[in-house]
């Protein structure tokens, strides 16, 4: 047994188990029929979760083990727990997704690439267990919890959320009330307690030769509560005679505190050579003898004072010079029990004893241990150990590092930057909260305006995106501001990104128009300063409905070539611009340019924002079946990477399509939709398109009463949005004969069309005053034909070639009536707009047409998912790489692929390959 | 890390306060805090949770945490 790869425990047998063993087994056996589920074992300190977990190994055939245990001091090195468990899985590395294989690689120090975005490594975990699963079940041990590293207990928390339908279990032992930053929620739990009085009774038997007075057991019983270890210890640091009873029983301390009393106790009573080596093997937990025994040399112990160590039985050394305590209290009691000088000496020795070897990592923590005050050879030591983290994918790590180099820094710039590198690697690491704070710090000591700039843009950042749009957009001004008298460039740019927030509906009477931070650039001005120049009047002017100053500005910063390694702001946002126009064909090439390029990287989160963009300009055109599928692809990922608070505008756009399209499912897209919204009302950028998505989606609800659709769609306020649905206010306005929203609408509509000069608008607002039905409605049709030739908006095209057949054929015009009739149908079939397509039809009946059946409106009996699986095997993607792909499990798309063969009634990859149409 | 590591440090230092607690509790932190040898600097913001510690002179988080428990001030760590 070692340290690193053992669970430390108790040889003693078993006693009074049998509940939390059948409950054990259980886990276990489902696991190995398939369903796979992971497990908390809680508990108080001794009370026999590490004996728990070895009875399960001993007793488990069949399957694959492999465990780890969280080291408390072990907390700055990440994924060292997760590493010693996957350690003897490797092996199985090419089994999976290419990118999870080398992000798990650069994760455990085996390559020094950068691992990339960390989700990477979360699923590799999942998948390499997955993998082995494949030739036998798995059962993955993990001990004291508690205190995995951030890293590690991330990623075996996602592993362990996700095991239904894998033949694989994980049973994770935690301390009550010491979870660290294990979060237990939704984990099954197992509680273990005391053993009971006869277990008990037995147990102090054991201890001793002599017979134990009956008020002495009574006493130690109450004491322990039945804690295993605490009987075991507590009885056997008693005398003869106060086992007897006749001497009076040491006062009773609350159970920890009393076994660790009795380690102490123990451990003092040894020669100061040996109490020495146990306080280095305390505040080690490399677990490796010759580390320790170099130590002590350090401070002139010599290793004969092992050999007394181990012999008080509070320390044991194993196979291969692998050393353990007792228990972990051992190493808690000895630890706390040290004066602070003690321990810094301690630290320092061990540091030494490091000293050119592989673990400098362990080396930097213990120098920052060892010192009473700022030390530049320290902070190196930290800086290096924190980008190592950093590369490795270990944020919280690398911020725990760059904090504790911040804390021995005597420069207050110095610090300052320190600082502002751990709250970014915070927010790396999900914790914007923490991120937050160590902003907040390092504006403390921040004087270089710039540097100060760079952490205000941070913390807007983090409060848009996690607290107030309003605040995060009062910050980037204040940002800008603060950057514009020194860096005029770096303020444009940050300028920009607050009028961006701004006309996404940001707003602050605090801050200033983000217009007159910086002046407009000069005539010299490169592309970049440029395009932020028209960006930002760009958006300034959305936010006063000057449209053709808008139009104007964006049009400039489109057609303004920048490179690729512009900043990134910059791309971005002019990306999003796009959305104001409802330059639909701009927006796809430039997401989905976007999305390529975070699909090449992996990062999450981009590709995450590139489709759901993607697919608002797709409901426009009437791309549905993609949009749908991008849509799909965001929620599934959401799902499975725990981006919760994303997920809504995913959810909007499907509920959207499905009542657009009139698709039976519509009410419970809208149902699936509202739920979500209640759990995670959106925030942030992301706000008005969802709630203007939402309303849309509700207004085009089947059956609705016009005067209840004009209500949500009077709701939606965001102009980006407002487009999105201009027809139906429009219409629907008319239906609820409200004259005044009608005609209010219309101006709007044309104020728009006539500052933007975009086809489809001016297409909307021809059809809405044909539709108003004055004498000359079918010039006002004709017109909106004619700049709907121009425009990609197709579901709109045929809305106007519909209601345009209405027109002809109530005015008993229907041969005429037949010419747009027909052309609508076929668009509506091909969009699959059911309701629309019927509408279509009975007017060509009407007009004397026989229409013909719908047979393209077979809606796809695939499920989105299935349809974008098929998609991609179709494209000649492995399950691996269709797995890699999506984020999800090779195991999922092959389950989602069964489903697909048994649908479209085929056997094979083959088949699917080679059918002729999409089958989506 | 082990809990009580020796951690001196220099500078502006974040504690995570943890809970709600009163007025007179804060100014006893204020006080007490800003007493302490090497301390230049304490401020307290209740609603962010935070209490930003600023220390000229190295001193161990370990003895600002034992005052602050003196206090009865619900500290994380």
């Amino acid at each position: 047994m070692s340290i690193g790869e053992g669970v430390s425990g108790m040889t003693e047998v078993l006693r009074g188990r049998e509940r939390e063993q059948a409950a054990l087994a259980d886990v276990v056996d489902r696991a190995r029929s398939g369903h796979g589920s992971a497990l908390l074992l809680q508990g108080q300190p001794g009370v026999g979760k590490s004996a728990l977990l070895e009875h399960t190994i001993a007793t488990t055939d069949g399957m694959v083990v492999l465990r780890t245990r969280g080291v408390e001091s072990e907390a700055p090195l990440p994924f060292a727990a997760l590493h010693r468990l996957l350690r003897p899985t490797l092996s199985h590395l090419d089994r999976i997704p290419t990118r999870q294989a080398d992000a798990l690689r650069a994760a455990f120090g085996e390559s020094s690439d950068d691992v990339g975005d960390r989700h990477l490594v979360f699923l590799g975990t999942l998948n390499l267990l997955s993998a082995v699963a494949e030739g036998e079940p798995v059962l993955a041990v993990v001990d004291d919890a508690h205190w995995l590293d951030d890293a590690s207990a991330a990623a075996l928390q996602f592993a362990g959320r996700r095991l239904e339908g894998e033949p694989i279990a994980i049973i994770f032992a935690v301390r009550d009330n010491e979870t660290g930053q294990f979060d237990p929620r939704d984990l099954t739990l197992l509680s273990v307690g005391g053993v009971d009085e006869t277990a008990a009774v037995a147990l102090i038997a054991d201890q001793v030769d002599t017979p134990v007075a009956e008020g002495v057991r009574a006493e130690l019983l109450e004491a322990t509560g039945g804690n295993p270890l605490g009987l075991v210890e507590l009885t056997r640091a008693l005398s003869q005679a106060q086992l007897s009873g006749a001497e009076p029983l040491p006062e009773r301390l609350p159970l920890t505190a009393g076994v660790e009393r009795a380690f102490l106790d123990r451990y003092r009573r040894l020669p100061e050579a040996a109490q020495t080596l146990l306080l280095l093997a305390a505040a080690d937990d490399s677990g490796r003898v010759v580390t320790l025994t170099r130590a002590a040399a350090r401070i002139g112990v010599g290793p004969e004072a092992l050999d007394a160590a181990e012999e008080s039985g509070l320390l044991n050394v194993g196979d291969g010079g692998v050393l353990t305590l007792r228990h972990p209290l051992v190493r808690s009691a000895i630890y706390g029990a040290a004066t602070s000088g003690r321990r810094r000496q301690a630290h320092r020795a061990l540091a030494d004893a490091l000293a050119g070897t592989p673990d400098e990592d362990r080396r930097a923590w213990h120098l920052a241990a060892s010192v009473d005050g700022p030390d530049e050879a320290v902070v190196a030591a930290l800086d290096d150990a924190a980008e190592r983290a950093r590369r490795r994918g270990g944020h919280e790590a690398a911020s725990s590092a760059w904090t504790r180099a911040a804390e021995l820094t005597v420069d207050p710039q110095e610090r300052a930057v320190r600082l502002f590198a751990a709250a970014g690697a915070s927010v790396a690491a999900g914790q914007p909260a923490d991120g937050d704070r160590l902003a907040r710090t390092a504006l403390v000591d921040a004087i270089d305006p710039l540097l100060r700039s760079d952490i205000l843009l941070l913390q807007g950042q983090i409060e848009w995106n996690t607290g107030s749009l309003d605040d995060g957009y009062r910050i980037v001004c204040q940002a800008a501001s603060t950057a514009a008298p020194h860096d005029p460039e770096r303020a444009r740019i940050l300028a920009m990104l607050a009028a961006a927030l701004a006309s996404f509906g940001a707003r602050s009477v605090d801050a200033p128009d983000p217009a007159t931070i910086t002046s407009p650039p000069g005539a010299d001005a490169g592309p970049e300063q440029r395009v932020a120049g028209w960006l930002l009047q760009g958006f300034s002017a959305v936010l006063r409905d000057e449209w053709a100053t808008a139009a104007d500005a964006f049009r400039r910063a489109w057609d303004t070539p920048i490179g690729p390694d512009a900043p990134p702001m910059l791309h971005h946002n002019l990306a999003i611009a796009t959305m104001h126009l409802g330059d639909d064909d701009r927006a796809i090439a430039l997401h989905d340019l976007q999305l390529q390029r975070a699909r090449d990287a992996s990062a999450v989160n981009m590709i995450e924002h590139a489709l759901t963009r993607g697919a608002v300009s797709r409901i426009a055109t009437g791309a549905w079946a993609d949009a749908a599928s991008y849509a799909e692809e965001a929620v599934l990922l959401d799902r499975n990477l725990a981006l919760d608070e994303l997920i809504t505008f995913p959810l909007a756009q499907l509920a959207v399509i499905a009542a657009l399209r009139g698709d039976p499912q519509a009410p419970q897209r809208l149902q699936a939709l509202e739920q979500a919204l209640e759990q995670h009302p959106p925030h942030g950028t992301i706000a008005g398109l969802v709630i203007g998505l939402s309303h849309w989606a509700a207004a085009r609800q089947a059956g609705v009463a016009p005067a209840r659709a004009l209500h949500h769609l009077e709701q939606i306020k965001l102009p980006a949005a407002r487009w999105l649905s201009a027809i139906d206010r429009i219409e629907t306005a008319v239906r609820a004969d409200r004259r005044d929203l009608t005609e209010k609408s219309l101006e709007e509509l044309r104020t728009f069309a006539d500052g933007s000069g975009m086809a489809w608008a001016w297409a909307a607002v021809h059809h809405c005053e044909a539709i108003l039905g004055g004498a000359d409605a079918e010039e006002h049709f004709r017109q909106a034909l004619d700049w709907h030739a121009r425009s990609s908006r197709l579901p709109a095209k045929a809305r106007t070639q519909l209601a345009f057949g209405e027109y002809l054929r109530r005015h008993r015009r229907r041969t005429d009536a037949r010419v747009p009739l027909r052309e609508a149908l076929e668009t509506f079939e091909s969009l699959g707009a059911t309701l629309w397509a019927d509408r279509a039809r009975q007017e060509l009946r009407a007009s004397g047409e026989t229409a013909r059946r719908g047979n393209d409106l077979v809606a796809t009996e695939l499920t989105p998912s299935e349809a974008q699986i098929a998609a991609l095997v179709r494209q000649g993607l492995s399950n691996k790489d269709v797995a890699g792909r999506l984020f999800v499990s090779p195991r999922t798309v092959d389950f989602h692929l069964r489903n697909i063969y048994t649908k479209l009634g085929i056997t094979s990859r083959t088949e699917l390959v080679a059918m002729t149409s999409d089958p989506a | 890390m082990m809990r009580g590591t020796p951690r001196t440090f220099v500078g502006p230092t974040v504690f995570t306060l943890d809970g709600a607690f009163c007025v007179h509790i804060a100014d006893d932190v204020r006080a007490r805090i800003g007493a302490m040898p090497g301390i230049s600097g304490c401020e307290l913001d209740i609603p962010a949770r935070v209490l930003l510690v600023t220390a000229e002179a190295p001193v161990d988080r370990a003895e600002v945490l034992a005052v602050l428990r003196t206090t009865g001030c619900p500290v994380r760590g």
